[in-house]
């Protein structure tokens, strides 16, 4: 037997200056909710390119240019690990923005914090994500205080009483956030008359339904994630369950096909396109531009987690991982498209949420909700 | 000297170099070879074993896998497990989002159940019993799974289909690499649940660690599809947080492609490897040994190959400097001894004895140079004895003409002839170291030959005994009185006309010369030696010489006295005599008979000397000299001779011409020609040795008015003729002697410049040049001639070049 590929293995050798700072995008490009994953991709593009047409980013005094390397994870856990994996232990990805749903993120987040490489998650909402992490960081708020801001808005502003919950139970988002609105539902004197869950995948939700409506709810809560919102309003009002719905920032790329049910809805989320700040108007004027719609939270939020990863490129002027970490630890006010955010070392900013109502169709600003 | 590479000069360590070169190189070269191909066999082997052992590897994992796979299907048709799993669901109702069943008795019989399996099941690291709808774990062996949903799982929702192998993957739920495989569980037809074991990857590690002949540091290992470890028991993850990076593990897993190779692994220690993609379990397999370890035998053999290499360098070094001493030895010593010779020392050939009794072309060569010197050592003997001789026999040569100039002398200065016959007597007895001299004068009769001086005491007897022999008596003095002829006998035994002297016992050589002036004899000089031979051609000429000129003293002492003796000191004749006694060399003789000439009524005179060959014929004619009175008319330069040439047929024979204008024995342009250059009578005179009847040459004695010549005059010319005659032939005698003196002489240095220098071309070189200078030849060659008999070698000052074969024996022998 001759040396195979020996030569080939010698050629391999050498090492390469990089021409490029590679930067991994994992996003559910198939699965259940592939929409977030085109607004992923569609905004980092955008972000980068943005980015790159600016002269790239200053490293070690030479500009280079941000190169994206895509990974779907197909809304699977075991996909977002593989692909957080496979863009760290072989691609050499200096930091990686996503995955989005917390139930990707999380393990994703494991991997990346194990390898020493900074994550930035733009979408997940679950505390899991980064807790006790060093290198993973978010740009949206948390669950908690989108669990309170729904909880108190359901009694606050519907004046609802007995509340009813509908949530995805093998999805830590769902779950979590299910949870937290039951915590302070009661602690504000509310009742949760019904805590329905179901798994990830399921279509048939007329059996929890029901006892939903057989629950005397006055409020139902929906964390669910958009793609499941529509059939599970839909078979609500075909058992004749009339009770106000409200949901969370899992909403937010709700298809306008899909809102004509949920008219009058209210869910919480993380920008609003219609009060948007000068540099949020920028970003959606840019993004309609180039996608021919209006950038979705997981757009501005994805956009925002290149603004702040460039941002810590440009202030440790290197671009491998652990100066990128640095550079995200070290950042304590950050003002993006979505909002204002002030970090305090914990890698989840602190920020405002907005309440948006379903009104003709349209995401309609309702009311801020601060921290 | 040095050569210019450097290579030292001497042959003995020229040898040693190139045999231990010729030794080395190629031992150098062979072991050079067997290293490489030592080197690459070992390679090959290796990684042929590596492949080798990854195939097998990968083989048990494939079989590993595919029972773990029976035996999850096996469990899960368990009745016992199915029928738990049935009251179980049923139990918690199939709705979702029930209640966990925990604390049912379904629950806890089938958690001791699949804990006992466990138990069982070294393979297996956790059992799991999930509801096939939503993939909620109900019963797992580790309890903290247990509620936990696996629902987008590949096991999971693979598993509720068929039997599923999730190959391995990073476990969102355990946080680490898990292999799984799944089965759905069936209750009426039905999927129920999915019945899934993680497997343990200690077991799969157990079999990558069975060692397989790879040595000490060999190994096998897995790697997952993300270039992570799958034994991270064996290899620890937090050592390679972003993956394990080797040529072999990129090839394998990026590529997806087999190979072997030798490249640095995760240790960065270069290694040989074989490394597969296993495309069915999406892992790499990597077989490696340590390349030091694996390269271990090549090592030894090259410390075999240089240590035996050392030792074989080292012996044929031992065996080339004795193999180079053997040859250079004989050589060196030859070399050494030819350079004694050159410098003259001629005895050194002792030193080849050894030498020369090999076998070998060396011993050949030794022989053949050992006998060229032992003849050239006698060449130069022979050499050195014959210039002994040869100088020798001159030197007395020398002392016998010395005498004879001294007899002349004496013949001339001493007018008493008794005085005059003594002293002859004892000259020739003690110059030519001989044993009795004796002077005989024939008596006024003419009968006897009457002694009349004798050596010795044998002399002084027989001069009181009155001793006579009778003329053409049965003596050797009678005979050569009455045959005017030297009498020789070189052995008196053999002579039979001897008188046997009582007074002379130990004669054994005797010869009697008779003294000739003119056509008269007027005695003999009888010498005799002890010594048989005694007499050499040389000896006889010179004694003949000594014995001519007695004859003159004799004659001219008779003359003197007839004359009167008052007239003795102005006489001419008396003049001419002491003259012609004075001078010893020919142009002595010449100018001593012109000067004679000049005395007398002529007004020119010509002396000529016959050019003889070695077989005593007239050759040529040499004019010795030519005096004309001053005043005279003179032709143009070489006119004198020309006309001598022309005349040279009359010039040679004795004639008195009266007047050359009315003369008709010479030509009529001659005639004219004489006349001209003021040449009106002549008269020539041969110059003839009377004892030998000899003509040495002629004078040509002119006048410018014509007439008759004094007859005074004639019989002074005739008389100094004669004289001189004797006196040019000793002279001549004198001359060649010295001459041949001289050239002995140079023969003798040219020998002592042979002997001290040897080198053969130097030694051709000035012999020839030497030679040449001697007798003044304008070139000339050596031949040596080698024992084909064809000319080799050639040295000369000038050109001409012959080859041939008719070399001599001598020469052959010497083998040059």
């Amino acid at each position: 037997m001759a040396l195979l590929g020996l030569g080939g293995l010698v050629a391999c050798g050498g090492s390469q200056e990089p021409q490029s700072i590679k930067i991994g995008v994992i996003a559910p490009l198939t699965g259940s909710i592939p929409v977030a994953g085109q607004s992923t991709v569609n905004a980092a593009q955008l972000a980068v390119q943005e980015i790159n047409d600016a002269g790239g980013l200053s490293v070690d005094g030479q500009q280079l240019q941000i190169e994206l390397l895509i990974e779907d994870n197909e809304d699977k856990k075991e996909t977002a690990v593989s692909a957080a994996q496979k863009l760290i232990n072989q691609a050499g990805v200096a930091a990686i923005v996503g995955p989005q749903a917390s139930r990707n993120a999380i393990p994703a987040a494991a991997i990346a914090e194990s390898a020493q490489v900074p994550l930035i998650s733009p979408w997940s909402t679950n505390p899991e994500t980064t807790a006790g992490r060093q290198y993973v960081f978010r740009v949206a708020f948390i669950d908690p205080f989108q669990g309170r801001v729904m909880a108190r808005f359901a009694i606050e502003e519907l004046g609802a009483q007995k509340a009813a919950v509908l949530y995805d139970v093998a999805s830590e988002y769902n779950k979590g956030i299910a949870e937290i609105f039951q915590q302070i539902f009661q602690d504000a004197g509310g009742e949760v008359v019904a805590f329905e869950s179901y798994t990830t995948g399921e279509q048939d939700f007329s059996a929890q339904l029901t006892r939903i409506k057989d629950s005397g709810a006055d409020v139902l809560f929906l964390p669910n994630y958009y793609s499941e919102i529509p059939p599970q309003v839909r078979q609500a009002r075909e058992i004749g369950l009339d009770l106000p719905i409200i949901g969370a920032d899992a909403w937010g790329p709700l298809e306008a096909e899909d809102r004509a049910d949920l008219e009058g809805c209210y869910f919480s989320t993380h920008y609003a396109p219609d009060i948007a700040s000068p540099v949020a108007q920028a970003f959606v004027s840019s993004y309609e531009a180039a996608y021919g719609q209006v950038p979705d939270d997981v757009a501005a939020l994805t956009y925002d987690a290149f603004g702040l990863l460039s941002e810590a490129i440009r202030s440790q002027g290197k671009a491998d991982p652990e100066s990128i970490r640095n550079g995200l630890a070290s950042i304590r006010r950050y003002e993006g498209v979505t909002g204002v955010m002030e970090f305090q070392a914990t890698g989840d900013p602190v920020k405002s949420a907005v309440i948006l109502k379903i009104e003709g169709g349209q995401f309609v600003f309702y009311r801020l909700a601060e921290p | 000297m040095r050569h210019r590479f450097g290579l030292p000069s001497s042959l003995f360590a020229r040898l040693l170099i190139y045999f231990v070169l010729l030794a080395v190189i190629p031992l150098i070269t062979v072991g050079a070879i067997t290293y490489y191909q030592g080197q690459r066999t070992l390679r090959d082997n290796i990684l042929d074993h590596l492949t080798t052992t990854a195939i097998l590897k990968e083989e048990e994992i494939n079989r590993w896998v595919g029972s773990m796979e029976q035996d999850v299907e096996l469990l899960a048709a368990d009745p016992t497990l199915q029928q738990w799993t049935t009251v179980l669901l049923a139990d918690e109702g199939q709705g979702v989002g029930d209640s966990p069943a925990e604390g049912s008795d379904a629950y806890e019989s089938l958690h001791a159940y699949l804990d006992t399996v466990l138990a069982a099941k070294s393979d297996f690291s956790e059992i799991m019993l999930l509801r096939a709808v939503g993939g909620e774990v109900l019963v797992s062996t580790n309890r903290a799974q247990e509620g936990s949903y696996e629902v987008t799982s590949s096991f999971f929702t693979e598993g509720r289909k068929s039997t599923y192998v999730q190959n391995i993957y990073e476990s969102p739920s355990l946080g680490e690499l898990a292999m799984t495989v799944a089965t759905p569980l069936l209750a009426g037809g039905e999927t129920v649940g999915v019945l899934a074991v993680h497997l343990d990857l200690d077991q799969l590690d157990a079999i990558m660690q069975e060692r397989g002949g790879l040595g000490q540091t060999g190994e096998t290992f897995l790697m997952d599809r993300f270039n992570n470890f799958v034994s991270q028991a064996r290899f620890g993850r937090d050592a390679f947080p972003r993956g394990v990076h080797t040529d072999g593990i990129d090839f394998a897993l990026i590529d997806k492609r087999d190979g072997a190779g030798i490249y640095n692994n995760y240790r960065e220690v270069p290694v040989i490897g074989a490394y597969r993609w296993l495309e069915g379990r999406d892992m790499a397999l990597l077989a490696e040994i340590e390349l030091d370890e694996a390269m271990r035998p090549v090592r030894a053999l090259a410390w075999t190959v240089v240590l035996v290499g050392l030792v074989i360098a080292g012996l044929v070094g031992v065996v080339a400097y004795a193999v180079a001493r053997q040859i250079s030895q004989p050589i060196l010593s030859m070399a050494e001894t030819s350079r004694l010779m050159a410098a003259g020392e001629l005895d050194q050939t002792g030193a080849l004895r050894p030498t020369m009794q090999r076998q070998d072309e060396i011993g050949v060569l030794a022989r053949s140079f050992n006998g060229m010197a032992t003849r050239l050592r006698g060449l130069i003997d022979e050499l050195e004895k014959r210039v002994a001789d040869r100088t020798r026999d001159l030197e007395r040569q020398a002392v016998q003409l010395a005498t004879a100039a001294e007899v002349g002398r004496a013949a001339a200065s001493i007018l008493d002839l008794d005085s005059l016959l003594f002293r002859v007597v004892d000259l020739v007895r003690q110059r030519f170291g001989l044993y009795y001299a004796g002077l005989f004068l024939i008596d006024e009769v003419g009968d006897f030959a009457v002694l009349e001086a004798g050596t010795g005491e044998a002399g002084r007897m027989m001069l009181d005994a009155d001793h006579r022999l009778a003329v053409g008596g049965r003596s050797m003095v009678g005979q050569a009185c009455s045959e005017r002829a030297a009498r020789i006998a070189l052995d008196v035994g053999e002579e039979r006309v001897r008188f046997d002297n009582p007074l002379l016992p130990d004669t054994r050589s005797e010869m009697a010369l008779p003294l000739v002036v003119g056509e008269r004899v007027l005695g003999a000089l009888d010498v005799q030696s002890t010594e048989a031979a005694a007499f050499s051609q040389a000896d006889i000429d010179v004694l003949q010489l000594v014995a001519d000129q007695v004859a003159v003293a004799v004659d001219n002492a008779r003359k003197f006295s007839e004359e009167a003796g008052l007239l003795e000191a102005t006489n001419p004749l008396y003049r001419v005599s002491h003259r012609l006694a004075a001078a010893t060399t020919v142009d002595e003789v010449s100018q001593a008979i012109l000067t004679t000439v000049a005395e007398t009524e002529a007004d020119g005179c010509l002396v000529a000397q016959f050019d003889r060959t070695p077989a005593g014929e007239v050759a040529g004619t040499d004019f010795l000299g030519r005096w004309e009175r001053e005043g005279r008319p003179r032709g143009l330069p070489g006119q004198t001779s020309i006309a001598a040439a022309e005349l040279l047929p009359l010039l040679s024979r004795p004639s008195v011409v009266e007047d050359v204008t009315q003369d008709e024995q010479i030509p009529a342009a001659s005639r004219t020609h004489l006349a001209q250059l003021g040449i009106r009578s002549l008269v020539t005179v041969p110059m003839r040795v009377t004892s030998s009847g000899r003509v040495q040459g002629f004078l040509a004695i002119d006048r410018q008015t014509p007439g008759p010549f004094s007859p005074v005059s004639l019989r002074l010319y005739e008389t100094l003729a004669e004289q001189a005659a004797v006196a040019l032939e000793r002279a001549r005698l004198l001359e060649a002697s010295q001459q041949q003196a001289w050239r002995e002489h140079h023969i003798r240095d040219i020998s002592d410049r042979i002997t001290s220098s040897f080198d053969l071309d130097h030694l051709v070189r000035t012999t020839v040049e030497e030679l040449g200078m001697m007798i003044g030849a304008a070139g000339g060659y050596v031949e040596i001639a080698p024992p084909t008999g064809k000319v080799e070698v050639e040295a000369g000052n000038g050109s001409g070049r012959s080859s041939g074969s008719g070399s001599n024996g001598r020469e052959e022998e010497a083998g040059t």
